[in-house]
């Protein structure tokens, strides 16, 4: 089955949402995502990465070098307050999206 | 929105953008590598494993950039790159940068340099809380020939108690006096003052206190306030000197107070202030015009100086109508009036009509700049066309081309700038020796930060409009975008030539005007110079002394001067010694109202004043100042008890027309009321002499000179005189030594030769019209530049075109004249101009001139004749290249 594409906005709040359950390198977030959508959502790297540094530069994530699980150098993002405000508001965002279109679905 | 934290995070981004890159390149190859791993744990071998990767991450650039706008402040980060392709740009074309800069920086140093000045001393507020209500009030007799005149006593008093316009009146004077103990030579300047003067100025002691009213009544305590210059330099800042003692004049003073440095704004020289006392003689009605100390006042608020000053018009009129007869027609024929002016206008008069010319000079060496830096633009925009052309080719826009220019050009701008200001920087020392000299009580001017704030953007917004000019009209001009086929004949629109010769033209006529300004005052110099100074000045040196208190008293005077001359005289080599009150050409301040004897004066006829100087028996004939008439002053004045004075040649000019000066006689303007003179004591002139310009050959006053015998009174200070064959330096040790043998407390100053006085009287002249001269041979230098580049640039841009001429039959001179035709108009028709402008701007510096017509024909051609010559020399040369140029081979290459 083709991967379904990532709607336009809501490739941050995946990332966000990933980052809430704890700190991530790069390829790590896009691994994640890609297993909890049971690979319906594939997070290519073009998207991935300037995202990765618009929602720094917005101050909703922080980065710092680290070390991954098998031993090697990576560099880990961490959601800041900001950011897990931000994950709160996009979050009742989505919810009411999801319902409203639910519901042109439905009716229509 | 941006809010403060990601304008830091950015801000931080700019400086670490080499950190972050290798961070971002970082990461991005560990995901690689990550992928790779992934790859190979699924089967592939290594290389596939990593090709595989590598299409799977997709192109790493794009990404980069990508991540980098997300990153912020892209533009920033595209200027700071504009600003190394401009200085690629800028290095790649190292003569068209140079005389860029070189322009730049003169014209700015220029007007920074005198912009600094103004600022400094006109415009700066003067350091005192509302510096506008405090005021000068002054005497005119502007029909007797009298410079203004300070104020006395009693009108201090009267002033104070008789008028309601101020909220405080007070006096201030100052004078040089030694301090230290018996015999100490250290002279320094103090000042003097009425206790309001703190109130006037609204100062605030820095530590101790300040004197009261009380203290200015004789037999008041001797208290002194310091500056905090001195307290600083000989009491090193320390607090616990107030019941310190200071020796001045012989006298104990006690010290009370520092005063704050504003007070140095006000009276830079005075390094302490004492209480002015006065005693009861200083307040009686005769001594009314005895006029010798400077009376301020700080206004009321909400009142005017023109209001303060009609209530001091009718000060002077309550006194005038009680006013002895005789005192009247003083006042009448004097013309007396006062003013009242605010002090900061008041204490620059002297130097604002010379620093506004050269301002307006140096503005117009700027507009001069500025047109080569436009022209200069054009014609290197213009050549640049196939680089626009093939930017926008590539993809820039319109914005970004002009952007990259406007970057380069600023680039440039801004380093003229720096270097300008660098230049004025050095200039200010030099600015300051004329200033202390014309203005002693000013303080040095230094490059201000708020005059620096105002030059400097001023300049950036002159820099940005005449970039951006050019560069707009070339940008125009290439519409099309298209690659031009033959780049080098790309010949300019007709618009940018259009623009481009009024510019050219512009510049010749600020050029003429300045050339005319710098022509007048070169005429006016060499008419001042050649003014006989009316004695021999080589072989003399001259000093000033100060004279001990012990010789001020009247039965030692004359001993003192035997002695001093006869010490004098036995100085190997020297011929004659002179004692004078003043030096000739270093200034006389001692005019004195006379009245001719015998002589009946027209009714309103302006009253009569002379310059008064006191000279010792061999003045004249160690001057060498040529006798007239009569006798110079002989043994037989004072053996025969005659009062004996010698007059100048204008003297006897005015007040004897048609008859001998010799034997008439003439008294003192005297109190009246006082006991009548014996007849003997009437001055009787014995010789007329030659005018001396004691005051410099600038004086207007035109008032005469009376020598009087030095013996007459007891002197301060005295200006002593040798006359030797010998090299005056070599004069100078003995000179020295005979004075500290007769007394070791005599303070020797100012020892220079004659020569270096009288030269030294023109010395402010010489520089404004050197400053002038110099701004106008730059203004004449960048013109030629101008006209130049623009032909030499044009004739470049036509060289097909000249060739094709010359191919069908067009000869060298015919070619020449087509070249130098078309710069023969834009002279003509910019010197017309400039000389229509330079006329009718010549009223401005008709104040600075001597003994000249602002219309002086002379110096109109002159400069004309110059201009025209430099301009044409300037065509001739580019002309000359497109006559030279080869049909054949300019036909070919392109």
């Amino acid at each position: 089955m083709a991967n379904i594409d990532i709607l336009q906005g809501t490739l941050d709040m995946l990332i966000l949402r990933v980052l809430d359950r704890g700190d991530m390198h790069g390829w790590g977030i896009a691994e994640r995502i890609a297993q909890s959508s049971t690979k319906d959502l594939l997070v290519g790297e073009g998207s991935l990465y300037p995202a990765l540094y618009r929602m720094q530069d917005k101050g909703w994530i922080e980065s710092e070098w680290g070390q991954s699980d098998n031993n090697r150098r990576a560099k880990y993002y961490r959601l800041t307050k900001a950011g897990k405000k931000q994950l709160d508001t996009e979050k009742e965002n989505w919810g009411r999206l999801v319902e409203a279109v639910a519901k042109v679905m439905a009716s229509a | 929105m941006i809010g403060i934290r990601q304008i830091l995070s950015r801000t931080r981004a700019l400086f670490q953008a080499k950190k972050l890159e290798s961070d971002m390149a970082e990461e991005m190859r560990l995901h690689l590598e990550h992928l790779t791993r992934e790859n190979t744990a699924n089967g592939l071998s290594p290389d596939e494993a990593r090709f595989a990767a590598q299409r799977q991450f997709g192109g790493a650039d794009q990404i980069k950039e990508q991540c980098r706008d997300g990153r912020g402040w892209r533009m920033v980060e595209e200027t700071m790159r504009d600003f190394r392709v401009g200085a690629r740009a800028l290095r790649k074309s190292p003569g068209f940068t140079l005389v860029a800069l070189i322009t730049l920086a003169l014209c700015v140093g220029a007007n920074t340099a005198i912009f600094s000045v103004i600022y400094a001393l006109l415009l700066k507020p003067l350091p005192f809380p509302e510096p506008s209500r405090i005021v000068e009030i002054y005497n005119l007799f502007p029909k007797a020939g009298l410079p203004k005149e300070p104020c006395s006593i009693i009108q201090y008093l009267e002033y104070k108690n008789q008028t309601s316009s101020y909220d405080a009146v007070g006096l201030w004077g100052s004078s040089i006096v030694t301090v230290g103990e018996e015999g100490s030579t250290d002279r320094i300047m103090e000042a003097h003052c009425t206790a309001e003067m703190f109130d006037i100025l609204g100062l605030e002691p820095v530590i101790g206190r300040f004197f009261t009213l009380d203290d200015n009544r004789p037999g008041a305590d001797k208290e002194i306030v310091l500056t905090q210059s001195f307290w600083e330099s000989h009491f090193a800042g320390n607090p616990g000197f107030t019941s310190r003692t200071m020796r001045i004049d012989g006298d104990t003073y006690r010290i009370i107070g520092v005063a704050p440095r504003a007070i140095e704004a006000f009276d830079a020289r005075a390094k302490f202030i004492k209480p002015l006392a006065w005693t009861p003689h200083s307040v009686s009605p005769y001594s009314r015009f005895g006029l010798n100390t400077p009376l301020y006042a700080r206004l009321k608020a909400g009142h005017s100086a023109s209001g303060a000053l009609s209530e001091a018009e009718a000060v002077e009129r309550r006194y005038y109508e009680v006013a002895p007869a005789n005192m009247k027609a003083f006042l009448d024929n004097a013309g007396h009036r006062m003013a009242v002016e605010p002090i900061q206008a008041e204490r620059t008069r002297p130097v604002t009509p010379s620093l506004v010319l050269l301002q307006g000079a140096a503005v117009f060496v700027l507009l001069v700049g500025c047109v080569n830096i436009a022209n200069l633009l054009l014609a290197r925009t213009n050549s640049r066309q196939h680089e626009i052309a093939v930017r926008s080719a590539l993809g820039a826009s319109r914005g970004t081309i002009v952007f990259q220019f406007m970057t380069e050009y600023m680039m440039l701008t801004l380093l003229g700038i720096g270097l300008g200001i660098g230049i004025a920087l050095g200039c200010l020392p030099v600015a300051n020796h004329f200033i202390t000299k014309v203005l002693p009580n000013a303080l040095p001017v230094g490059l201000d930060a708020g005059a620096f704030l105002i030059a400097t953007g001023l300049f950036v917004l002159i820099g940005l409009a005449v970039g951006l000019l050019p560069v707009l009209s070339i940008l125009r001009t290439n519409r099309t975008g298209g690659l031009p086929v033959y780049s080098r004949v790309a010949s300019e629109s007709p618009r940018v030539r259009l623009f481009s010769s009024f510019l050219v033209t512009g510049q010749i006529a600020a050029a003429l005007v300045l050339l005319s300004g710098a022509g007048l005052l070169a005429r006016s110099f060499a008419k001042a110079i050649s003014v006989d100074p009316g004695f021999e000045s080589a072989h003399v040196l001259a000093a000033n002394i100060a004279v001990p208190g012990i010789y001020r008293r009247e039965d030692r005077s004359i001993a003192f001067h035997e002695r001093l001359l006869r010490a004098l005289n036995e100085i190997p080599g020297v011929e004659s010694a002179a004692l004078a009150t003043s030096v000739p050409f270093r200034g006389v301040d001692n005019s004195n109202p006379f009245t001719i004897k015998d002589s009946t004066r027209p009714p309103g006829a302006p009253q009569a004043v002379a310059q008064f100087i006191g000279v010792s028996m061999d003045y004249f004939r160690t001057l060498h100042i040529p006798l007239l008439e009569g006798r110079y002053f002989d043994q037989s004045d004072i053996t025969e008890g005659r009062n004996a004075h010698v007059v100048d040649e204008r003297f006897a000019r005015k007040f004897f027309p048609g008859r001998s000066a010799v034997g008439g006689r003439f008294s003192y303007e005297r109190p009246p009321g006082a006991p009548q003179e014996k007849d003997s004591d009437v001055p009787i002139i014995v010789g007329v002499v030659r005018w001396v310009p004691h005051n410099g050959v600038e004086d207007r006053s035109d008032n005469p000179f009376i020598y009087y015998p030095i013996d007459k009174k007891t002197q301060d200070g005295l200006s002593v005189f040798v006359r030797s064959p010998r090299k005056p330096g070599d004069l100078v040790p003995a000179f020295r030594e005979k004075i500290r043998a007769l007394d070791p407390s005599i303070p020797l100053l100012n020892v220079s030769t004659l020569q270096e006085a009288v030269d030294g009287s023109y010395e402010n002249r010489e520089a404004i019209m050197a400053l002038l001269g110099g701004f106008a041979a730059l203004a004449l230098f960048l013109s030629a530049i101008g006209i130049y580049g623009v032909l030499a640039y044009d004739v470049s841009l036509r060289t097909r075109e000249i060739g094709i001429r010359g191919a069908i039959g067009a000869s060298r001179p015919q070619i020449m004249r087509l070249i130098m035709g078309q710069a023969a108009w834009k002279i003509a028709v910019g010197s017309v101009l400039g000389l229509v402008s330079a006329v009718m701007l010549s009223r401005y510096i008709a104040d600075l001139l001597y003994e000249l017509s602002p219309t002086d024909p002379w110096a109109y051609a002159s400069v004309s004749l110059l201009l025209v010559a430099v301009a044409l020399l300037a065509s001739y040369l580019p002309a000359r290249r497109a006559a030279a140029i080869d049909p054949i081979r300019a036909l070919r290459t392109e």
